[in-house]
């Protein structure tokens, strides 16, 4: 085993410099090799350590692996000093506060409940058992909340969001409350 | 070619919607991601907090026979589970408790020295809920799951030129090149390990809210319904009530299993007619955290649960404290989630670097936020003196030597001069703490279980130091 170990992690590491060289030369053959060597790693770390450890080490590893061409192409520049910035004059800005303290609540708190509404209500909905229906909801959960979450923050129209995530949370708790299940 | 409008207005936007939502969890994630870093090592720390303790990977049932009986004679208070931990749970240590008390057990099965998790405990109550009350704490914590996904969105959608930066890195300058450039690398290439904290992150404290939103709308409120249908519910038993026949089942479990997978075992519900005895067994190649054999009072076999091989959902749920702490693999896969952690910390440092450098201004939170990301690594150390030299709180300690940081941190006349300041002091501090550790534990402060932190910390000190000293010149 410490054999397959050692080579799929030498695998994991050649497959990330390949993508480095690629990046580097611009030859994209060396990069297209790279990814194709980073998906044989993975099947590599699973002959290694069975699916579940080698599909999880197998995409963790790059993260580091990257790191010796990261290291390869870095660039130092010189010391700059540091410029004394002039000191910021804090004002008090009620309506500024307020509008982000409401962000936040609708963030962290509106969109919290909302969200595990409506991902109960459809997890029901599938057809398969609780258990996999919770373990659907455990993982879209917070996929879908900090998606949205994002997409509230960037959007220019944030009542659109709210309108469109009360009217849709009223919907799953009328599912979920309103009606008698069997 | 340009950019179309568009695609930028959407990274100028998704940068902006990266920023709010960056400031907005700022300081609690970087707390979370630094304790939850520490604390992949939390059962090293239990050892490290009695290294004095006889360590073994061997048992027999003898031994756990005796040390359950000395247990229940000595304690006969009100509980609802016995538990016996074996040196399968990654401490090479047999542990008898209750849902009270614990005692180490010797080679003979004899109960000896009480054991205590006080800063262990810390450490993963302040990963776990920051030590705000817990049910409020969870909650919060998890939602910082959520909002970390966003953030991994967000900055993907922020980043244009995530292909042509790859692999570049500028160190030096003014050093805004440099956080921009650790923060974007970091990021991209981590991607999928800091999906899979947010995810498995979210899922500890939100499940209570969800199961309650099921109980209330499907179970008329019943919480334990739930978790029967999505987990595997306790056996319905009729029995006559007896003393627990732990050999009788042990004997036949280790026909089934390989003794060194043994985890731990439970007595559910002792000395009622209800009570059965549940061993709790690694599934090796899994993410599971175990396959359960369950037996009635008198050691017959009722049947395992389901966790390595039945429904995958409850598979994956019942996968998720594994996968989250980094809890396989032994000490390689600890390191390896040890690595990716810090990588996670440093992100959420230099997002705020980040922030504070583009600023024009500046202002107390300059010096308050260096104040926080390298005075909280000394105050852990700080809280770890107080609890092993004088018997304090480490909470207490903890929050204490923090918010004394961030006082004293407003003095310095810039936050290069709090960085390397709080470097010597951590340095200082890790120096004072081994000199306590050595004073109190003497000789088994020279143990694997003391070696195996303490040695890692001292590396980090002296780093911490050298680090200091070259900024300095």
């Amino acid at each position: 085993m410490s054999t397959t170990i050692i080579l799929s992690g030498a695998l994991s590491l050649l497959a990330c410099y390949a993508i480095y060289f690629g990046w580097a030369a611009q030859k994209r053959l060396w990069a297209y090799a790279g990814w194709a060597g980073l998906v044989l790693s993975i099947v590599a770390w699973s002959s290694a350590l069975g699916v579940e450890y080698g599909i999880a080490v197998g995409l963790f590893v790059p993260a580091i692996g990257v790191w010796a061409g990261i290291a390869r192409h870095a660039r130092v520049e010189p010391v700059k000093p540091v410029i004394q910035k002039s000191a910021h004059q804090w004002r008090w800005r009620g309506k500024s506060i307020a509008i982000n303290a409401w962000h936040i609540a609708y963030v962290m708190l509106i969109q919290l409940f909302a969200f595990c509404l409506i991902v109960v209500a459809l997890v029901d909905r599938l057809p398969i058992s609780e258990s996999k229906q919770m373990a659907t909801g455990a993982i879209v959960l917070p996929l879908l909340w900090g998606g949205f979450a994002y997409g509230y923050v960037m959007s220019e129209r944030k009542w659109r969001h709210v309108v469109g995530l009360f009217l849709v949370a009223a919907v799953a708790a009328l599912y979920l409350f309103g009606v008698t299940h069997g | 070619m340009a950019k179309q409008p568009s695609t930028r207005n959407l990274s100028k936007r998704s940068l902006a919607s990266h920023g709010w939502l960056g400031l907005l969890v700022s300081a609690f994630l970087y707390l979370i991601c630094l304790s939850g870093t520490v604390a992949v090592l939390h059962l090293e720390f239990e050892r490290w907090e009695q290294p004095y303790i006889a360590e073994t990977d061997t048992f027999t049932i003898e031994q756990v026979e005796t040390a359950y009986t000395q247990f229940t004679e000595r304690y006969d208070d009100d509980t609802h589970h016995y538990y016996f931990v074996f040196p399968g749970s990654g401490v090479p240590r047999l542990v008898m408790e209750d849902d009270n008390t614990a005692h180490f057990v010797d080679g003979s099965g004899n109960l000896t020295e009480k054991e205590t998790v006080t800063w262990t405990r810390m450490l993963g109550d302040l990963h776990m809920y920051l030590h705000l009350p817990v049910s409020f704490g969870m909650i919060f914590v998890s939602a910082f799951g959520a909002l970390l996904c966003a953030l991994i969105v967000s900055g993907l959608f922020a980043h244009p030129r995530i292909i042509k930066d790859a692999f570049r890195f500028r160190a030096g300058g003014d050093g805004l090149k440099s956080n921009i450039d650790l923060h974007n690398r970091l990021s991209v290439w981590g991607t999928p390990f800091y999906l899979m904290v947010a995810i498995t992150g979210a899922y500890f404290g939100l499940a209570g809210v969800v199961v309650s939103i099921i109980s209330q709308a499907f179970y008329s409120g019943d919480d334990l319904a739930v978790y029967d249908k999505v987990f595997t519910p306790e056996p319905v038993l009729e029995q006559a009530v007896t003393r627990p026949d732990i050999s009788k089942a042990m004997d036949d479990l280790l026909t089934r299993i390989d003794r060194e997978n043994l985890i731990f075992f439970t007595v559910h519900e002792p000395g009622t007619p209800q009570q059965f005895i549940e061993f709790f067994v690694k599934a090796p190649e899994h993410f599971t955290y175990s396959e359960n054999y369950q037996y009635d009072s008198a050691g017959a076999f009722l049947g395992t649960a389901g966790y390595e091989g039945g429904d995958g959902g409850k598979q994956i749920l019942w996968s998720v404290y594994r996968l989250h702490f980094g809890d396989f693999l032994g000490m390689p896969g600890k390191v390896l989630f040890i690595v990716l952690g810090m990588m996670l910390t440093i992100i959420s440092a230099t997002g705020i670097n980040i922030w504070l450098k583009k600023r024009k201004t500046q202002d107390a939170l300059n010096l308050l936020w260096p104040a926080l990301v390298w005075g909280t690594p000394g105050a852990l150390v700080a809280s770890a003196i107080g609890f092993f030299g004088l018997g304090l709180s480490p909470t207490v300690c903890f929050w204490a030597v923090l918010v004394l940081i961030g006082a004293v941190s407003l003095n310095a006349s810039s936050q290069e001069q709090v960085t390397q300041k709080l470097k010597y002091a951590f340095a200082i501090l890790t120096g004072c703490f081994l000199v306590t550790y050595f004073v109190v534990f003497g000789a088994a402060a020279l143990s694997i279980a003391a070696l195996q932190i303490n040695g890692p910390l001292l590396l980090i000190a002296l780093w911490s130091c050298y680090s200091a000293y070259s900024n300095k010149r």
